[in-house]
C-alpha cells in the first residue's frame, strides 16, 4: 500500500467517508502506526476546529440530490445521536453507532486526544457566551419577529391591494401549500380561531428569510396575521407579548420556527400562539 | 420561496462567509457579510438566468453556485488587482490561529477544505460540486490540511511535507 492511497484513506476517515468495513480496517491500522494516528487525530482537531470557528454544528452530513426534509432530518438525528454520545459518560459498544445509519454514520465518540481539545473549545465559547450576555446580550430574535409581523400585517391588512398567493378558507389546503416550502414541517395545527375564518397566506419578508404570513378576518373585515419563518436552530424561547402601535403582537421561538401572532387585540393574539402550543398567555 | 436553496440558506451563508473571509480581497467581516448575501442572491437568480447550466441538484447545486460565483468575483478582482500591485498576506490578522490559516489557504485548497469540513459534503458529492476528479480532492484536502498544520505549528514527516511545500496550487495563465 502506499503512502498516497494511506492518506486518502486517512481523509476518508476522517470526513466519515468509509463504509464501516473500511473504517474498522483503518482503525486496526491506526494502532499499528503511530504516525499516521497522529496525522489524523490532528486533522480530526482541525476539523473540530474549522467546525467550531466558523460557527456550524458538529458533525452533519448530507446526501447529494435527496430532498431537502430528509436532510433536514438528517442533521437533527445526527445532532441527536451526537448529543447523547457526549451526555453518556460510558464508551460507546463497537458499531452501536452504524446500525442507524450505516451508509452513512455521522455522530461518533471521539478520540481521547480530541475529548479535551473539544471541551477546552466548548468551554472558551461558554465564556464567550457569558461575556456576550454580560455586556447586553445579542438582540432577541422575538422582538424582530414582532416587527416584521407588523410590518407584514399592516402591508396585507384590509386596506392592501397585494394579492394573496394562496387564497383559501380552508386549513388543510393551507398545510398541504405551505409544508413542501419549508425544510421541517411548520407548525400549522390549529388554525381554527372562534369569530376568525382563514383567508390565506402570502410569502412574506422575514428577519432572516423569506416567511409565510397567514391572514384571519373577522366579520368586521378585521385582519389578523400568524407569520412562521424557518430560523436556523434557533433556542427555544417562551412567548413575549407587546404593542406596536394599534397592533397587538406576540413571538416565540420553538422548533426550528419563529412564529409571531398579530392582531388588534391580546385575546386573537393568544389565541393564535395557543394553536401552535406556545401558551401565549 | 425557491426551496432548493433557502432550506439550507443557513449553513450555504456560513459556508461562504468563512470561503469569501481571506487575506486578500475581503479583509472584515462586514464586507464578507455584504458580498456573500449578494451572492447568494445572485445564485438564487442563478437558475432564472439560466447561468451555470448544471446536472447538480439541491444542496450540491446551490453550494456550486455560490463556489462558481465567488471564483468569478475573484477573478475580475484579480484582474483589477494586477495594477495596485499586491502581495500575498496583506490582510490583517486577526482571530483564531485556524481562523487565520484557512484564510491564508490558497482558494482552491480553501473551498475543498470547507466543503468537506464545514458544509458536510462527502468526498463524492463535493467532487462533483467542484467539478474536479477524486484524486484532486484528495490532493486539495492533502495540501489544505498540511499547510493549515504547518500554521498552526505542527509538522509531520520532512519527506511528505518537502513534496506538498512547494506545490503550485491554480496557475495564472497570461
Amino acid at each position: 500500500m502506499t503512502d498516497r492511497f494511506a492518506s486518502s484513506e486517512a481523509h476518508g476517515y476522517v470526513d466519515s467517508c468509509l463504509d464501516p468495513q473500511q473504517k474498522r480496517a483503518f482503525e486496526a491500522r491506526l494502532h499499528e502506526e503511530s504516525e499516521l494516528r497522529r496525522r489524523v487525530e490532528t486533522w480530526q482537531a482541525q476539523n473540530e476546529a474549522i467546525r467550531l470557528a466558523f460557527g456550524a454544528s458538529p458533525r452533519t452530513r448530507f446526501s447529494l440530490g435527496r430532498p431537502s426534509n430528509e436532510n433536514a432530518t438528517a442533521r437533527l438525528n445526527a445532532e441527536t445521536d451526537l448529543r447523547r454520545v457526549e451526555s453518556s459518560p460510558a464508551p460507546r459498544k463497537a458499531g452501536s453507532g452504524e446500525t442507524s445509519q450505516a451508509a452513512r454514520p455521522v455522530a461518533e465518540a471521539p478520540p481521547p486526544a480530541l475529548g479535551m481539545l473539544r471541551w477546552a473549545a466548548v468551554g472558551a465559547l461558554a465564556f464567550g457566551l457569558l461575556c456576550v450576555s454580560a455586556s447586553g446580550g445579542p438582540a432577541d430574535p422575538r422582538d424582530a419577529l414582532m416587527d416584521a409581523g407588523a410590518s407584514a400585517l399592516r402591508a396585507f391588512s384590509a386596506a392592501a391591494v397585494a394579492p394573496l398567493d394562496m387564497p383559501t378558507h380552508d386549513a388543510r389546503a393551507l398545510a398541504k401549500w405551505l409544508s413542501p416550502r419549508f425544510a421541517l414541517n411548520p407548525p400549522l395545527s390549529g388554525l381554527e380561531i372562534p369569530g376568525w375564518s382563514l383567508v390565506g397566506a402570502r410569502m412574506v419578508p422575514g428577519t432572516r428569510s423569506a416567511a409565510a404570513l397567514i391572514l384571519f378576518e373577522n366579520e368586521d373585515h378585521v385582519r389578523a396575521g400568524l407569520m412562521i419563518e424557518p430560523l436556523d436552530a434557533p433556542p427555544a424561547l417562551a412567548p413575549l407579548a407587546r404593542r406596536i402601535g394599534a397592533v397587538a403582537s406576540a413571538a416565540a421561538t420553538e422548533g426550528g420556527h419563529g412564529i409571531a401572532a398579530m392582531g388588534p387585540s391580546v385575546s386573537v393574539v393568544a389565541a393564535l400562539m395557543r394553536g401552535r402550543g406556545a401558551g401565549g398567555d | 420561496m425557491n426551496r432548493e436553496w433557502s432550506d439550507d440558506t443557513g449553513s450555504l451563508r456560513r459556508f461562504g462567509l468563512a470561503l469569501a473571509r481571506d487575506d486578500r480581497f475581503v479583509l472584515d467581516d462586514a464586507s464578507a457579510t455584504r458580498l456573500v448575501d449578494k451572492l447568494i442572491r445572485q445564485s438564487a437568480v442563478a437558475p432564472i438566468a439560466e447561468e451555470f447550466p448544471s446536472r447538480l441538484k439541491g444542496r450540491a447545486r446551490a453550494f456550486a453556485r455560490l463556489i462558481q460565483l465567488y471564483r468569478r468575483h475573484v477573478r475580475r478582482l484579480a484582474m483589477e488587482d494586477v495594477e495596485g500591485g499586491w502581495t500575498e498576506g496583506s490582510g490583517a490578522r486577526s482571530g483564531p490561529a485556524v481562523v487565520n490559516g484557512v484564510r491564508a489557504l490558497p482558494l482552491e485548497l480553501r473551498e475543498a477544505l470547507l466543503l468537506v469540513v464545514l458544509g458536510g459534503f462527502s468526498h463524492g458529492e463535493a467532487t462533483e460540486a467542484l467539478d474536479i476528479p477524486m484524486s484532486c480532492l484528495l490532493e486539495r484536502l492533502e495540501r489544505g490540511r498540511m499547510r493549515l498544520a504547518q500554521h498552526m505549528g505542527v509538522s509531520f514527516d520532512p519527506v511528505r511535507e518537502t513534496n506538498w511545500q512547494g506545490a503550485p496550487h491554480l496557475r495564472v495563465i497570461k
